[in-house]
C-alpha cells in the first residue's frame, strides 16, 4: 500500500532561525501493520494512542532529504533516545528502524547536514519525512572520513574515503585555500609526486590510473594552477568520494583509483552569493532560483592572481614567468516533477603558463553534462547522463630558428544510463555507458617572423569504449552484506589510422619499420573483456568488521609523459594495434573497528594490486608529433602492494587521525629487447613510489569559538636516477653519467602545517578570523635532486629543488551577510 | 538565505617560493671505470682530436697532490692508444693519431676527407678494440654571418651583467629535407702579461689564449622540420661576461658542423641531461650512449661520441674600442706590488690551461 505524506515544520525551524523548509514528498509501502500519519507544527509527532496490547514493535521510518538541492541524504544515522541504533538512511535516503511502542527521542545526524531532533509518540507504525538543511558555516574540526557513525564497519567496500568541501575547509591549505587533490593526500595510501604537481597516486597507481568524475561524467585533465589547485571549486562542489581500488561496477575505464565529485546545486529559495580576494585568486559564486522551487542555477568562478607571487622568488627564471588561471562553473536543476530531475553542469578551465623566456604552456578544459534522475517507483530509480568534453593544449618554444608551437587535444562523448532497484536488503543496479574518445590532430607550427620551421601534423587516434554492468548489494545478515558486481568493457581503436609494421622478432623502434597500413574508417583492433567485482563484509563483532575486496579494471586510455608527474601537456593515448590495454587485479583486505559511541576508530587495511600493459617511457623518449607512440614506450607488469593503518578520533574537544602507510609500486618491463627494457627487465621503482608516509592531522576546539588544525606529513623520498660519474666535452661541457633508472632517493619529506581559526570576531552575524602557517618548520623539502657544474673543480655536484621551501604564514578574514539561516 | 561573503586574505610571505641548495647525497660509484671517447674529424685540414679518458670508479685508487693523497673523480686520461681513421670499410694507410698531450690524440690527414664516404674511428687500447659507428661525411651546410653585440642582461643568477651577444645570422641551405648542424664557438684573445719595467728585462711574450666561451650551450638546427631554403634567420650561439679578456683584440671562431642524424641526436641528449635542473617539466635524466662500442664485447658501455662533420668556420673578433664598459687592466705594473700579489695569469701565459705565445696564422687575415 502506498501513501502520500507532506510534512510542514516550518515553525519549529523559524524557532531555531532555521528558515523555511520545505514540504516533503514520499511513497512507502506497508504490507503488514496499519500505518497513520500525523501533520503537526513542530518537531513532535504523534502516531496512534496507547493501547493495552499493542505488538512488541512498531515501524518507523520515511525518507531524508537535503533542504537545499532536495536530493536523497544517504547515510544519515538514526539515533533513538540517546543511542546509535544502527540505522543508517539508504541511497534513496529511507530508513527503517524497528521500536517498541512508547515516547522516543529520535536524532537524526549527518555529517554535513545539521542535526535534526523529534520527539515520537509511537503507538502505531508511522512514517516521518524530513528535509536536512546543510550546516552552516562551524567550526567542525577535521572528523571527515566517514557520513555516519559506523560506516567504516558497515561498508562492505574498503578503502573508500568521503570528504566534503566543507570538512576540506578545516584542513590548512596552501594560501588558505582549500583544494580536494590536496585534502585527499592526507588520507591513507594517498600521494603525490611532489608539490607543484597535479594529480594524485592512489595505492601506488599512476595519476592517470584514477577515474575523475564530475556528477558521475569522465573528467580527462584535472591539472589546474600548476597543480597547487584543481579544477574543482570547492565553492561549487558538495562532496567527493575516493574509492581507492575496489571500485564497484558502475566504476570503469581506469586501472587504479575512482573519485566522484558531486557538485552542488543552486539554491532553490534564494539568491545568495560570495565574493573572495586572496592572495592567489579571485572567487565569485551566484546562485538562486530562477523559478521557484523548479529552477535553480549556480555559477561559480576563480581568477588567479599568483604573478606578484613569483616575482618574490630568488630564481630570476621563475621571477620572470607568467601563470594565470581561470576557472568556471555553472549548474542548473530543473525539477521537472516531484522525483524527476533534469541537471545541467559545464565546468570550463583555463590556464597560460610562461617560463621565462624559455617555454610556455596554455592549456584549456570544457566538460558539460546534462544528467537526469528519476524515481520510477517505489524502488527503483534510473539516471541517464550525456557529457561532452574537451581539452586543448599549446605549448611553444619561442627561440631560434626552430622557435614552434604545438596543438594538441582530445574530445570526448559520454553517455550512461543505469537504473536502481532496492529494498531494505538487497539493491539491483545495472546499466551501460559509452565514451567515444576522438584525439585532435597534433599540429607544429612556426612561432614568431624568426622561425622558419615547416607546419607539420600527426593524426590522433579515436576510440569508442563501451561496458554493461549488473551490480547487486546484499544485507545477508546483520553481520554480513556483500557487494558483487560485473562489468564487460570493449573497446575498439576506430580510423582513419596508419598502423605501422615492425619486423617480427625485433624491437618497435623507427629503424624496425617494415610497412604501413591506412585504415580510412571501421574498426581497427578491438579488446574487451569481463570485469569482476566483489567487496565481502563480515562482522567478528558488532564494532568490527572484516572486509575482503577484489576487483578487475581494464584501462583503454593513458597519459604519455615522459617528466616525473602530471604537467599540463600531458598526452592522452589510447590503445591501439600496438599499445594494448592495461589491465589490473586489485585485492584487499581490511579489520576495521569502532569504539563504543564511535569515539575511536581504528583500521588496517592491506593491498595488493598486480597490473599487465602498463606504460613507462623510454629514455629521452620523442613523444611529440610522433606517429608511433609505441617506438617511444615501454610495456610491461606493475605490482603495488601495501598496508595502510589509521586511528581517528571522531567526537571530543581533539579529534583527527594519524595514518601510517607502507606502500610500494613498482614496475618491469618484459621485452627481450635492450632498447624495450628498463634497468635490464628487473622490478624497478616507479616515479611515485614512496614506502613510507605517515599523516597526522588533529582539531582541537578552543571554547568557545576557536579552532585549532595541525598536520604533520612525512614521507620517504621518491626515486631518482644520479650521477655516478661525468666526462667532459666541448672543453668545458661536463656531462652526467647517470645510474640505471630510479636506483635513488631524494631526501625524505617532512612538514607541519598549522591554521587557527576563530569566529564572531567582529560581527555577531557571522564571520571568521583565519591564521595559517604553511610548513611552519619552514623546511626545503626537495622536489627533485639534480647535479650542476661546479666552476672551480668543474664537477657535478648535487643540488635539491625545493617548490616551497620556506614558512608560508596567510592570515585570512571571513564575514557573511544576510541569510535565512544560522 | 541571501549570503554575501567577504573574503580579504593577506599572506605575508618571509621567504621566496622555489629554492635551490646544494646538499649531500650520497652515491655509490660504479665497480668499472668507463672509456670515454670524444672527438671530432672535419673536412678541413687537421689537426683533429680525440680525447680519451676513463671515469671514476669505487676501485679507482687515491693520488698523490702536494703531499696528499686525494680521491678525484674527474675524468682521467687514457694514453698509449693506438688510433686510426677506416674509410669505406679500410685502414687509411699511414694515417694513424699522435698523442700529444695525456689522453690527447692529434691527426693531421695527408689527404682531406671525402664528402659521401664513410668512416669509422678505430682505438686500441689495453688489449681491446673499440670502433665507432661508420658516418657518412655531409655535403651540406649554411652559411654564418656573425655579428655582437654588448648588452647588459641576464646571464645565469646574474639579472644585469655586462656582456657579449654572439649572433650568426645563418643563411639555410638551399635545399630541404635531412641535414643536421651544431656549432661549435671557440674564442681566442690577446692576454697582456705585466710588464715589470727594468733595464735588463725583457718585454713580456705574446699570450694568446684559447678557450671556450659558452660551452653549456649546444646549439642544433634540424633541417627535417625546416621548410625556408635559403631562408635566413638569426640565432644566438654564444653569451659571455665581459672581462679583461676584452681589453685587446678577442676572436670567437664559429665552426658551423654538418652532423649525421646520430650526432645529432647525442646532441641533442646531452642537451636534455645538462639543462635539467630538475623542474616539473623536465624529463628524469638518463645515461647517454655514444657511438663508440668493444668489438669483443657489446655489453660494454663507453660514453661519448666520435663526430664527423662538415665544417664551416667563421671568425669575428672585438677590440677594445668595442667595449662600451670600462674595464680596468687585470695585470698592470703597479710600483709596490709585490710580484706574487699579481695573478698567475699575469706572469705566465702558461697558467691558462690553453695558450700560446705564437700568434695564429689567421690571426691579422681577418
Amino acid at each position: 500500500m502506498a501513501f502520500l505524506f507532506f510534512y510542514k515544520y516550518r515553525n519549529s525551524f523559524k524557532k531555531k532561525g532555521l528558515g523555511l523548509a520545505l514540504a516533503t514528498f514520499f511513497s512507502i509501502n506497508f504490507l503488514s501493520t496499519p500505518v497513520s500519519f500525523a501533520q503537526m507544527d513542530s518537531l513532535t509527532f504523534y502516531f496512534g494512542k496507547e493501547s493495552q496490547t499493542p505488538p512488541a514493535t512498531y515501524v518507523l521510518t520515511g525518507k531524508i532529504r537535503s533542504l537545499e538541492g532536495g536530493d536523497a541524504l544517504a547515510g544519515v544515522g538514526v539515533h533513538v533516545n540517546g543511542t546509535f541504533s544502527g540505522v543508517v538512511t539508504d541511497k534513496f535516503g529511507f530508513y527503517l528502524v524497528k521500536l517498541p511502542p512508547g515516547i522516543h527521542r529520535v536524532v537524526f545526524r549527518h555529517i554535513s547536514h545539521a542535526p535534526l531532533f523529534t520527539q515520537v509518540h509511537l503507538f502505531e507504525n508511522g512514517v516521518i519525512d524530513l528535509d536536512m538543511l546543510l550546516k552552516s558555516f562551524e567550526l567542525d574540526g577535521v572528523v571527515v572520513l566517514s557520513d555516519d557513525p559506523d560506516r567504516n564497519v558497515r561498508n562492505p567496500i574498503s578503502g573508500v574515503a568521503k570528504l566534503t568541501a566543507r570538512e576540506l575547509q578545516a584542513i590548512p591549505a596552501f594560501l588558505g585555500e582549500a583544494d580536494i587533490f590536496k585534502g585527499l593526500q592526507l588520507l591513507p595510501g594517498v600521494s603525490s609526486v611532489g608539490e607543484g604537481t597535479s594529480g594524485i597516486n592512489v595505492r601506488g597507481a599512476k595519476t592517470d590510473q584514477n577515474l575523475i568524475l564530475m556528477n558521475e561524467a569522465v573528467v580527462l585533465s584535472s591539472n589546474h594552477a600548476m597543480g597547487f589547485l584543481s579544477g574543482f571549486n570547492t565553492d561549487v562542489t558538495e562532496n567527493f568520494t575516493l574509492y581507492k581500488g575496489n571500485l564497484p561496477a558502475n566504476f570503469g575505464g581506469r586501472a587504479g583509483a575512482a573519485l566522484d565529485i558531486a557538485m552542488r546545486p543552486g539554491s532553490n529559495e534564494a539568491w545568495q552569493g560570495q565574493v573572495g580576494l586572496g592572495t592567489s585568486n579571485g572567487k565569485l559564486l551566484v546562485e538562486g532560483p530562477l523559478m521557484k522551487e523548479k529552477l535553480s542555477i549556480i555559477v561559480g568562478a576563480r581568477g588567479s592572481n599568483v604573478n606578484w607571487l613569483l616575482q618574490q622568488a630568488r630564481d630570476l627564471d621563475i621571477q620572470a614567468s607568467k601563470l594565470n588561471f581561470q576557472d568556471a562553473y555553472l549548474g542548473l536543476q530543473w525539477k521537472i516533477a516531484q522525483g524527476h530531475t533534469l541537471e545541467w553542469a559545464s565546468l570550463a578551465t583555463g590556464d597560460t603558463f610562461q617560463f621565462s623566456n624559455q617555454f610556455g604552456f596554455d592549456w584549456k578544459n570544457t566538460l558539460s553534462t546534462i544528467r537526469y534522475k528519476g524515481i520510477l517507483g517505489e524502488k527503483m530509480s534510473l539516471r541517464a547522463l550525456v557529457a561532452a568534453g574537451q581539452f586543448d593544449n599549446t605549448f611553444y618554444d619561442p627561440e631560434g630558428i626552430e622557435a614552434a608551437q604545438v596543438t594538441n587535444g582530445m574530445r570526448y562523448q559520454q553517455g550512461k544510463v543505469y537504473t536502481t532497484w532496492a529494498n531494505e536488503k538487497l539493491s539491483l543496479t545495472a546499466g551501460v555507458e559509452a565514451i567515444h574518445y576522438q584525439g585532435k590532430p597534433e599540429r607544429l607550427s612556426p612561432y614568431g617572423t624568426n622561425s622558419a620551421v615547416q607546419a607539420d601534423q600527426v593524426g590522433k587516434e579515436q576510440g569508442l569504449e563501451g561496458a554493461g554492468y549488473v551490480s547487486m548489494e546484499l544485507e545477508m545478515s546483520k553481520s554480513s552484506s556483500l557487494i558483487a558486481g560485473l562489468r564487460y568493457s570493449r573497446y575498439a581503436q576506430l580510423g582513419p589510422d596508419t598502423v605501422y609494421t615492425y619486423r617480427p622478432l625485433a624491437p618497435q623502434s623507427l629503424n624496425e619499420v617494415i610497412g604501413s597500413t591506412r585504415y580510412e574508417k571501421g574498426t581497427i583492433q578491438s579488446y574487451g573483456g569481463m570485469e569482476p567485482r566483489l567487496s565481502f563484509r563480515q562482522n567478528l563483532s558488532p564494532r568490527t568488521s572484516l572486509k575482503f575486496s577484489y576487483a578487475r579494471l581494464y584501462q583503454y586510455i593513458q597519459t604519455v609523459s615522459s617528466t616525473v608527474g602530471p604537467t599540463p601537456i600531458d598526452l592522452w593515448q589510447l590503445s591501439t594495434v600496438h599499445i594494448p590495454p592495461q589491465r589490473s587485479d586489485n585485492v584487499s583486505l581490511g579489520v576495521f573497528t569502532n569504539s563504543e559511541g564511535n569515539k575511536w576508530e581504528y583500521a588496517a587495511d592491506a593491498f595488493y594490486r598486480l597490473g599487465q600493459n602498463q606504460v613507462e617511457y623510454r629514455d629521452f623518449a620523442d613523444l611529440f608529433l610522433n606517429p608511433h607512440m609505441e617506438t617511444a614506450l615501454v610495456f610491461g607488469d606493475g605490482k603495488a602492494y601495501g598496508v595502510e593503518l589509521m586511528v581517528k578520533k571522531n567526537l571530543g574537544v581533539l579529534t583527527g587521525w594519524i595514518a601510517y602507510t607502507y606502500s610500494r609500486s613498482l614496475f618491469q618491463s618484459v621485452s627481450p629487447f635492450a632498447e624495450e627494457q628498463i634497468n635490464g627487465n628487473a622490478w624497478t621503482p616507479s616515479n611515485y613510489d614512496k614506502p613510507h608516509e605517515v599523516n597526522l592531522i588533529l582539531s582541537r576546539k578552543m571554547y568557545p569559538r576557536g579552532l585549532i588544525n595541525m598536520t604533520v606529513n612525512y614521507a620517504t623520498g621518491r626515486p631518482v636516477s644520479a650521477v655516478t660519474a661525468s666526462y667532459q666535452l666541448n672543453g668545458g661541457l661536463v656531462v652526467p653519467d647517470y645510474s640505471e633508472r630510479n636506483q635513488y632517493r631524494i631526501p625524505n619529506y617532512f612538514r607541519v602545517d598549522l591554521s587557527y581559526t576563530v569566529e564572531k570576531v567582529f560581527s555577531k552575524r557571522g564571520d571568521s578570523l583565519n591564521f595559517g602557517v604553511y610548513n611552519l618548520l619552514g623546511r626545503k623539502n626537495a622536489y627533485s635532486v639534480f647535479w650542476k657544474k661546479d666552476v672551480d673543480s668543474q664537477q657535478l655536484r648535487p643540488y635539491r629543488l625545493a617548490i616551497l621551501g620556506a614558512i608560508f604564514p596567510s592570515i585570512s578574514y571571513t564575514v557573511q551577510f544576510g541569510g535565512k539561516h544560522d | 538565505m541571501t549570503k554575501f561573503r567577504f573574503w580579504i586574505v593577506l599572506v605575508l610571505l618571509l621567504g621566496s617560493t622555489a629554492c635551490v641548495d646544494q646538499i649531500s647525497f650520497p652515491l655509490e660509484k660504479a665497480e668499472n671505470e668507463r672509456l670515454i671517447v670524444s672527438g671530432l674529424i672535419t673536412d678541413l685540414e687537421g689537426p683533429h682530436r680525440i680525447y680519451l679518458s676513463q671515469t671514476t670508479s669505487s676501485n679507482r685508487p687515491p693520488l698523490l697532490s702536494n703531499g696528499y693523497l686525494t680521491q678525484n673523480d674527474a675524468p682521467r686520461p687514457v694514453q698509449n692508444a693506438r688510433i686510426t681513421v677506416w674509410g669505406n670499410g679500410q685502414p687509411l694507410l699511414g694515417e694513424a693519431f699522435q698523442e700529444v698531450r695525456p689522453g690527447e690524440y692529434e691527426w693531421n690527414p695527408v689527404e682531406l676527407l671525402q664528402e659521401g664516404i664513410s668512416y669509422v674511428v678505430q682505438i686500441q687500447v689495453g688489449g681491446k678494440t673499440y670502433r665507432s659507428t661508420p658516418q657518412v661525411m655531409p655535403s651540406i651546410t649554411g652559411e654564418d654571418d656573425l655579428s655582437f653585440s654588448f648588452e647588459r642582461a641576464r646571464i645565469a643568477d646574474n639579472p644585469d651583467a655586462a656582456q657579449l651577444i654572439l649572433k650568426t645570422e645563418l643563411t639555410l641551405p638551399q635545399v630541404t629535407g635531412e641535414y643536421y648542424l651544431r656549432w661549435a664557438v671557440e674564442e681566442a684573445y690577446f692576454w697582456d702579461l705585466t710588464f715589470f719595467p727594468n733595464p735588463f728585462n725583457k718585454p713580456p711574450p705574446n699570450c694568446i689564449v684559447f678557450a671556450y666561451p659558452d660551452p653549456e650551450r649546444i646549439t642544433l638546427v634540424n633541417g627535417k622540420v625546416l621548410n625556408r631554403p635559403g631562408g635566413k634567420s638569426t640565432q644566438v650561439i654564444a653569451q659571455r661576461l665581459v672581462d679583461q679578456s676584452f681589453l685587446s683584440r678577442h676572436y670567437f671562431m664559429v665552426n658551423q658542423l654538418s652532423i649525421s642524424k646520430e650526432a645529432f641526436t647525442y646532441w641533442q641528449q646531452v642537451r636534455e641531461v645538462v639543462n635539467n635542473s630538475g623542474s616539473v617539466f623536465d624529463s628524469p635524466p638518463a645515461a647517454i650512449r655514444g657511438n663508440v662500442s668493444n668489438l669483443n664485447d657489446a655489453k660494454e658501455v663507453v660514453l661519448g661520441f666520435v663526430e664527423l662533420a662538415k665544417s664551416s668556420q667563421t671568425r669575428i673578433f672585438t677590440t677594445r674600442g668595442d667595449v662600451p664598459y670600462f674595464l680596468e687592466k687585470a695585470c698592470e705594473y703597479i710600483p709596490g706590488k709585490r710580484y706574487d700579489q699579481y695573478l698567475p695569469t699575469c706572469l705566465s701565459c702558461s697558467a691558462f690551461p690553453n695558450s700560446t705565445e705564437e700568434y695564429p696564422a689567421w690571426w691579422f687575415k681577418d
